[in-house]
This record gives C-alpha cells, structure tokens and sequence, in this order.
C-alpha cells in the first residue's frame, strides 16, 4: 500500500514539475533587455527610464545589457539569434536602415517591432569657442571653408551621423566629420572642450555644458518652439526646414507566441499612455508617443526608411 | 560656507540610516562582485539601477558609487589568492600577488592591497573634494590629439613590461593588438577578421581571455603536476599579515600608486586597470630588484592595488563637475542621477551642493568601511591557499567557468577562456610573458581609435599640432620620463649596493 501511494506521489510531482513549465504566465523571470548603446548615453537613459515603469506593469524586473557597436547591428544580431520567448527584447535606434547601409542583413520586418514610445529631438550645437550666434553664420562660414570646420558625430551609420550628413546636404556645406564611437557623450567633451567646432545631438546629454557656457545652441530640429525649452530656437523659424527626430524602437525576435506578444504590447501601450511617462518626456526633450505602439510602430519605421532611404542615397552610403 | 562646513554637513546627510545603510550594501556588494570572476562593476551597477532609484538621487547614487569602489577591493583577493583576474583592473595583481601566495604570504598580499586600497581611496577622496573644478575642467581640456599623446606614452612606459625577451615582448603586444581588433569596427562599421562567422562580428571580450590566460592555465598546469600529497599547514597569525620589512616596502609604492591611477581616473575614456598597468611598470622600473618582479614583490601588489582605487574615485570628477561621464560606470551613475532629474554638472553645485557633499563623505564612509570589513576576512581568505590543489583546482575551474559565461551570456566566451587557457598554458611553458598580450588587447582598439580620430582631426595639416599645448608637452615627457626611470633605478641600485656593502 505505502510503495503504491509513493509511486503515485512521484507521478504527481513529477507531472507537476512538467506541467508547471507550460502553464506559468508571461512573464514568470526576469526579461533580458539589449540596448544597443553605451551606458549613460540618451537611448540608454530613455530606455531605463521606460523600463523602470515597464517592470512594474509586467511585474518582473527587466535587466539591461548593454551591447552598443556599429550603429546596433552588434546587438541587433545578438537579438536576432536568441529565443522568440519574450525573455529577450532589445532596443534599436536605426533598426529600419541597416541592411540599406550593409551593416545587417536583416530590416525592422526580421524582427518583432515592439513599440516607438519617444521621439526625441536634436539640437545644433557650437563650441562656445566659435563666434557663430545663428545657423547661417555657421553655414556662411562653412560655404566660405568647406571640410575645415570639425564636426563631431557618432559611428557611421548612427542616428547623430546621418543628422549630421542630412545638414551637410540640406545647406550644401562640408564639414571635416569626426566620428568618436561613444555616442552624444563624447560630443558633449568634445564641443565642450573645444577640441570640434560643431555637432548634433539629442539635448539631454549636451545639457550641463550648455549651462556651463562651454557649449551654444544654434537650433533644435522641432517643427515649432518646444514648451518648456523656449529659449531654444527652431531651425525652421531661421529657415533650414530640418525636422528630424530620433526614437528608439523596442524589439525583439521574431514569432513570439502572440501572448506573450501581446502582453508585451498592452503593458507597453499603457506606460507610454501614462502621465509620468509623458512628463520625463518633456523633461528630457522628448515628445511621448504612444500611439506607436505594434502594428503601428511597424508602420512608423517603413514610413521614417522611406524618409531615410534618399538621404542615405544621396550621402552615397547604401550597399547594393 | 568654506570646505570643512560643507564637508561636515555632508556627514551629517551621509549618516543617516539610510544612506548608511546604502552605503554598507554598497561596498559589501561591490567587493563580492570584484571577488566573482567574470561579473565586473558594470554588470552589476546596470542590475542595481532600478532598485537604487527608489531610495531618492543621494542615497542611489551612494549604493551605486560603494559598488563600483567596492569591486576594486575585491578584485584583488582572487587575483591573490587564486590567479584569477576579478575585472580587469586585477590582472596585473595576479603576477606577484599570486607568487606571494604560493610562498605563503597571501594574507601579507591581501593585507597591503586593502592598506594601500585605502590610503589611495582617501587620497583621491581629498583630490576630489578640493580640486574638483579644476580637474573637471583640466580633463575637458583633453581632446583626441591629447589622449592619443597619452596612450602613446602609456605604450611607452609599458614597454617595461616585456618579461625576458624583447622580441618575445613584441610578438605578444601585436597578437594582442591583433586580437582586440577582431570584429565590426566601432568608428567605420566595417567587419575585421570575423571570417564570414557572425559570432565573432561581436569581437573577443578581453575579460575571458585574462581569466583563461591566468586561472585556466595555472590549473592545467598544476593538473599536470605529479600527484603529491601535502598536509594542510596551520598558519601562526602572526604570519598572516604583513611584516615590518613588507610594510616599510610598500609605503611608497602606495603613495606612487595612489598619483598614477589619480591621473589615470581622470582621463576621459581611459581603460578600467591603465593605472595598474602603469603603476607596476613603474614599480618595476624603480626597483632594484626589478628581476624578481614576477615572483612575489610586494611592491607589485600595493602600487597597482592602490592605483585602481584612487582611479575610481577621480574618475567620478568629470561626472560631478561636468556631467560627463569618462567612463562606462560613471555613466551609469549619470542615469541614476538624470532619473531624479538631477542634473550633474556645474549648476549641481548651486542646486543640490548637498549630493556633492554627501557622496564625498560617504565615500570616506565606505572605504574606511572597506578597510574595517577586509583586514579581518584576510585571515580566513589566506586559509584558501592552503587547501589541497585536489580541491582548490576543481573549484577554480567552476568559478571560471561560471563567471565568464555570466558576462555576456554567451558560451562563446566561455570557448574563448578554455582557448585562452591552453594557448597560455603553452606560452608560460616556453617563457612569453603573458603581460603585453593583455596590453595589447586593452589599449590596442583605444590606441586605434584615437589614433584614427586625431589623424581625422588634423584633416591632412599636421602643423597644426603646434596649437595644442598638451600634446606637446605630454609628447616631450615621454623621453624625460624615460631618462628619469633611468635614473631613478640606477639611485636604487646604488643604494642597494651600498647598503650590501654596509652589511657585510
């Protein structure tokens, strides 16, 4: 009788155990999360802030590796290996261009596009060094020295970068480009020490050299003047119609199990709808948006490729 | 308020309980994670950010500061103890620190690291505390014609360091060169040497291969070792710590130390460890005995240890003053201060003085906590070098393996630390010095890049070299350094010799 009830009880346990594998609810550990950028610089600040309020919708803690390298392509790749289980998910700031730019083979369509919950919009910023006070002084100067003035970007492909060229090609200057992998970072120490001259980056990180002077802003990249930066001019209002915004789109492999994809989607949704975010969205010189958000995220990225694709066809970087 | 005020008041924030508390954790955690292979500082700030944001900018941001400096401390007992390279700040404590070890001296080793840890770290406190603004700025004025002049010098200066051979030196500083260039081109995006197979696009992490080249090699080669079997010695504890001789050996070395990594902390991107490379070339190059360097000098272990932890602390400079962070762990405590939206940088000192201040006196806080929490443990950890190789080795070999998977979560890496292991194991064997492949693998891609940048910057007209002070200056100081060393050793050796003389 006691050997045939112990049989069963290891049946049971043993069913249990096998069982319990399927039935837990996404999530049931913690999600790896691969930002594709340095530590400390804008997407990884975003991407962190996003998660800290993520976590609490999902209730499991998201741990951020970062991988940056090549514009994402390092880490885009790392995600696009790895199980389609919702435990790895990963973010991308140019995920839509790199196979136009040979740096990936895959496109935004090779992946589970999660969201694009910020747009975050750049600035035009001199070294205080420089005597320039408006955009066309700069870009006076520029036309009169072409590929003298130093223009400090990020690696070759990057967001900053192709900002970079698309200014170069909207005023028909050139600039002596000066690409230092370690994102807005080290635009900031180099503007700020006057080792370049000129650079384009998302505010946030360029913000304490602004307020020690060491740095001046020429224009922001925002279709009008932006609530809480109103000091900041466009360079629309000074006549260069460059709107450009970047985002950072959430991804992750693809054919994940629609639960879990759409679990991943609604909880997003509702965080980037929420007040806090929208409010460390303005903070940090962002415009929240939750509407891209799964299909729709999707959809915004073919639509910004399109936007992209000439430029990269005119700057001459696409690979066949 | 003058500086003494300001300070006090700051220990009057850091005492609070919590931040106390934080504080405590913070170290605490920060030595285990310098103690675990393969799980560096970094790794570890990134998984604490979240859980430091609740507890408001000051108290985060002294958890998060007390795990970085924490890990520097640890580091060191592994590399002692057990010739594993616990980030790679620590590598080059493996080299003597580990001798001292096998000769038994392993609590004197781990003793002087923690002595000479924190002189460093309070000496790069008070740096910090009054001169910060001035640093901050001094570091801004760096650009790429300047730091590719300090790499160059770096080379230099390291150039000591080829072991036996010269040539052999050489060979090893170019694979490693070669090896850190493996993979996708951070600047131009092109793919090197990854031979159409996607995994190495990612590049070879340097941090498996120390572990391989110094832990996985020691345990092949004590697995080849006839079988012997050895009684456990009980050590007297009185032999636990350092003795006079020891001690009165590693007074300058801390001080010497202590300056190098200061100045090596404060170099906007500079590697994690260029400090202690720096700081044992120069040890060695001043030594009298620079022979035996590589067999248990003492002074091999208090000049790195104590140059890493000054590093770390100067290091927070640029971030505090300017908002910039120069290293990939300074920008992590820049987010856990933009979450608060506390923006670092000069305003903080007429907005929050207090975080500051506060952060300042915790970490004399931490590191004299670090002090009280290490020298008693040295006694237990020195026990480890006891056990028998039968136990010691299979535990090495786990610790290994499951520390450097932990880095990337990559079995790849893995391969690469056995790989690393066995060509080590061949190379100690026909007498390469393992140190310049290390260099080489670390300063090789921060060489590159800095070299392309800078020749960017000229843009074709290097007369304008002539406009940049500092690199001039720094270039210039490369043969006075070298004409110094020389000097400086030839006065050791004289006094050595005369002292010998004395003695007879």
């Amino acid at each position: 009788m006691m050997k045939v009830m112990l049989v069963w009880a290891q049946i049971f346990i043993l069913l249990s155990l096998w069982s319990g594998e399927g039935s837990a609810a996404y999530p049931d550990k913690p999600i790896k999360s691969l930002i594709c950028y340095e530590p400390g610089s804008a997407t990884d600040i975003m991407g962190r802030a996003f998660y800290k309020h993520l976590e609490k919708e999902l209730g499991q803690p998201i741990m951020v590796v970062n991988k940056p390298g090549a514009a994402s392509a390092l880490g885009l790749r790392e995600i696009y290996d790895s199980k389609p289980d919702g435990y790895t998910i990963g973010l991308s700031c140019s995920v839509n261009v790199l196979k136009t730019m040979g740096l990936l083979p895959y496109t935004h369509h090779d992946f589970s596009v999660l969201s694009v919950a910020s747009l975050t919009w750049s600035a035009l910023v001199v070294s205080a060094k420089t005597p320039y006070k408006n955009v066309k002084e700069l870009v006076d100067d520029a036309k009169a020295n072409p590929g003298k003035l130093r223009w400090s970007t990020t690696s070759k492909g990057a967001v900053f970068w192709i900002q970079s060229r698309y200014f170069e090609r909207l005023t028909g200057t050139k600039f002596n480009l000066i690409a230092n992998p370690g994102g807005a970072s080290y635009i900031a120490t180099q503007l700020g020490g006057g080792h370049a001259d000129v650079g384009i980056a998302s505010y946030r990180p360029l913000q304490s050299q602004v307020e020690a002077k060491n740095i001046r802003v020429l224009g922001i990249t925002t279709e009008a003047r932006v609530p809480g930066f109103e000091n900041l001019p466009t360079l629309k209002e000074q006549g260069y119609n460059i709107v450009l915004s970047a985002w950072a789109a959430g991804v992750a492999p693809k054919g994940l199990p629609p639960e879990v994809y759409q679990k991943i989607i609604s909880t997003t949704r509702k965080v980037a709808e929420s007040k806090e975010w929208r409010d460390y969205c303005v903070a940090t010189g962002s415009v929240a948006s939750p509407e891209y958000v799964g299909e729709a995220a999707a959809k915004f990225l073919d639509r910004d490729a399109e936007i992209q694709r000439p430029i990269l066809e005119e700057i001459g970087v696409t690979k066949k | 308020m003058s500086g003494i005020e300001h300070l006090l008041q700051g220990f009057q924030i850091a005492l609070a309980p919590v931040n106390l508390m934080m504080c405590m954790l913070g170290v605490v955690l920060g030595t285990l994670v310098g103690v675990l292979p393969g799980l560096g500082p970094l790794g570890a700030l990134s998984i604490l950010l979240p859980l430091s944001i609740r507890f408001g900018p000051l108290s985060g941001l002294i958890l998060l500061a007390g795990v970085w400096y924490g890990a520097q401390y640890g580091g060191s007992t592994t590399s002692i103890l057990v010739n594993i390279p616990g980030e790679s700040s620590s590598v080059v404590t493996c080299l003597d620190g580990y001798q001292m070890a096998r000769k038994g001296r392993a609590g004197a080793a781990l003793a002087i690291a923690a002595i000479g840890s924190f002189v460093a770290g309070t000496f790069g406190i008070v740096a910090l505390q009054f001169f910060a603004p001035i640093l901050a700025n001094a570091a801004l004025s760096f650009g790429p014609p300047e730091f590719l002049a300090v790499m160059i010098f770096a080379f230099v200066a390291l150039s000591t360091l080829t072991g036996e051979s010269p040539l052999k030196g050489s060979i090893m500083l170019a694979f490693g060169a070669f090896l850190s260039t493996i993979g996708i081109d951070r600047i131009g995006g092109g793919q090197r040497f990854t031979m159409g197979i996607p995994i190495l696009m990612y590049g070879i992490d340097f941090v498996p291969v120390a572990i391989g080249l110094f832990g996985i090699a020691e345990v092949i080669r004590i697995a080849l070792k006839p079988y012997a079997f050895s009684p456990v010695k009980s050590i007297r504890l009185r032999e636990l710590y350092p003795n006079r001789e020891e001690t009165r050996r590693s007074i300058m070395p801390i001080f010497r130390g202590s300056v190098i990594g200061s100045f090596c902390g404060l170099l906007p991107g500079s590697p994690g460890g260029l400090g202690s490379f720096l700081s044992y070339s120069v040890e060695k190059s001043l030594s009298p005995r620079k022979r035996e360097f590589g067999t248990g000098m003492i002074e091999g272990v208090a000049g790195p240890e104590s140059a890493n932890n000054s590093a770390v602390m100067l290091a927070l400079t640029p971030l505090l003053c300017l908002g910039i962070p120069f290293a990939p762990s300074a920008a992590l405590l820049l987010a856990g201060l933009q979450m608060h939206n506390v923006s670092p940088g000069p305003m903080m000192f007429q907005e929050h003085p207090e975080i500051f201040w506060g952060l300042i006196a915790a970490m004399y806080l931490g590191n004299f906590l670090l002090l009280v929490l290490n020298l008693p443990l040295v006694g237990i950890f020195a026990r480890v070098s006891t056990l028998r190789p039968q136990v010691l080795m299979p535990i090495i070999g786990i610790l290994c393996l499951l520390g450097t998977y932990t880095i990337r979560m990559a079995l790849f890496d893995v391969g690469v630390m056995i790989a690393a292991g066995v060509v080590g194991f061949f190379l100690s064997y026909l007498r390469f010095s393992l140190v310049p492949m290390i260099i080489g693998m670390v300063l090789g891609n921060i060489l590159e890049d800095n070299l392309r940048v800078t020749i960017n910057w000229f843009n074709g007209d290097f007369s304008l070299i002539w406009t940049r002070p500092i690199t001039l200056v720094i270039l210039m100081l490369i043969p006075v350094y070298l004409v110094l060393i020389r000097l400086a050793s030839r006065r050791g050796a004289w006094q050595a010799e005369g002292s010998d003389q004395t003695n007879r």
